[in-house]
């Protein structure tokens, strides 16, 4: 076996085994033949240090993703995987969408619109950088909308255009750290920036085998998340004091707390794909949680609160529960693609 | 039907290919435009196979390596002409509204 065989095969093993089984031989053929050349010396080379190029890696790691993160007439336990992958890339942009919406209210109750609320505690005062801000962070709706109606080249655009206004304030607050030693969330946003990254990248998983997304669903949780969703941003901002001792990563882990209880309680509601999928959320939502309370922790010298460790606490059980049932009812799902 | 797809099956018209000849046979009907990669080709292939449009013809040991032919299925024939009569139909529908703009366009009747 050649170096450029073996550099081939090495790269084929991210397909799923029983594709490979099928397939990797006649792949391996078809591209050593497209890699050949009549020159002895230059087959010789080739052969020696010759490697894929990054089209071919990049068509075998699409290829990989579309069967591993498997639509219709995939294998049971890809399809799971796959349909686990696009609920939690759902929910993810629902979210985005709905904090890009309540930071556009919040804009409003700043500037006075909304004149029976009393004045936020808690919110600087709007410049022009935080309102373009807030408002490019609309863009994770569009995408929100194009995942749901299908369009999934314009919600890799959309998603790709959403994460730059966090990379920007992500470098804004660490050069403010550098040079100024100023306060900030700086771990927080550069997580949520590597988070919003994968969230864009596994839009892959809503390829052409993928079904439709049923919009009813999303769509009726998008605008009932729009109406409730200030509410709690709302009491943790109303002065004089803080009505709720909840932030952002803490709403997120009481609601999929609350996500949990029902999916405990509803057997009608179970499957290894949501529960696969309910792991995957509490797993981000620990880290969101844990990075902000060492940021707070480090940066405002703020020692994480009791409400900070039940969460955490909380979110080990959810994820460690969710993680076990999904694994279990995977087990005993066919591989065979 | 993707164009990829559409172009593997034409490729395999009339004759039995191994997937090397499929690569090459879909950039030269394509004119040199759909230049598929291995990973893209296999990737199609397995659905084409899954599908019924396409089998397996023959394997052959060809230079100390096993390689496999494949051929278009009665069913991947239907289906490749389903789909020329309809680019065929939204071809010619284009094709007369142009011809229709044209003068238009130069002076013509709007």
């Amino acid at each position: 076996m050649t170096e450029l065989e073996r550099r081939y095969r090495s790269l084929l093993r991210v397909l799923p085994r029983p594709y490979r089984e099928t397939w990797a031989d006649d792949m391996v053929a078809t591209f050593l033949q497209s890699m050949a050349t009549d020159d002895v010396d230059g087959a010789e080379y080739v052969a020696e240090f010759g490697k894929p190029n990054w089209a071919e890696i990049v068509s075998v790691m699409a290829l990989a993703i579309r069967l591993r993160l498997g639509g219709e007439g995939s294998s049971a336990r890809y399809f799971a995987w796959g349909t686990a992958v696009r609920l939690v890339v759902l929910v993810g942009l629902l979210v985005n969408a709905l904090l890009a919406t309540a930071s556009v209210e919040l804009l409003f109750w700043d500037a006075g619109s909304i004149s029976w609320l009393p004045v936020p505690g808690g919110v600087s005062p709007a410049d022009p950088l935080l309102i373009a801000g807030n408002l490019a962070g609309l863009l994770w709706l569009v995408a929100f909308f194009a995942t749901v109606f299908g369009h999934r080249r314009a919600a890799a655009i959309f998603g790709s255009l959403a994460v730059v206004p966090g990379i920007v304030a992500a470098v804004s607050a660490t050069m403010e750290w550098a040079v100024n030693g100023g306060p900030g969330f700086v771990l927080a946003m550069w997580v949520s920036v590597v988070v919003n990254i994968l969230l864009v990248l596994a839009l892959m998983a809503f390829h052409q085998d993928a079904a439709a997304v049923s919009h009813r669903p999303w769509l009726l949780a998008l605008g009932v998340g729009v109406v409730v969703n200030p509410l709690p941003i709302f009491a943790v901002l109303t002065p004089p004091d803080e009505l709720l001792p909840l932030d952002w990563p803490g709403l997120c882990t009481w609601a999929l707390v609350v996500v949990a209880l029902v999916y405990l309680v509803v057997p009608a509601v179970r499957s290894p794909a949501r529960s696969l999928a309910l792991a995957l959320l509490v797993a981000i939502a620990f880290v969101l949680r844990a990075v902000t309370v060492l940021d707070a922790w480090f940066f405002f010298d703020s020692a994480p609160t009791g409400l900070h460790l039940t969460e955490l606490a909380v979110l080990v059980v959810v994820g460690v529960s969710a993680a076990m049932f999904a694994g279990q009812w995977l087990r005993r799902l066919p591989q065979a693609v | 039907m993707t164009e990829q797809a559409f172009f593997i099956l034409t490729a395999l018209v009339g004759a039995p290919r191994h997937g090397y000849g499929i690569l090459g046979e879909v950039a030269e009907l394509s004119e040199g435009r759909v230049q598929l990669k291995v990973g893209t080709l296999y990737g199609v292939l397995d659905r084409l196979v899954g599908d019924g449009l396409v089998e397996l013809d023959r394997q052959a040991v060809e230079q100390g390596r096993l390689r496999r032919y494949y051929r278009l299925t009665d069913s991947g024939g239907i289906a490749l002409a389903a789909e020329v009569e309809r680019q065929t139909a939204n071809a010619r529908a284009a094709s007369d509204r142009l011809r229709s703009w044209r003068p238009a366009r130069h002076g013509g009747v709007a």
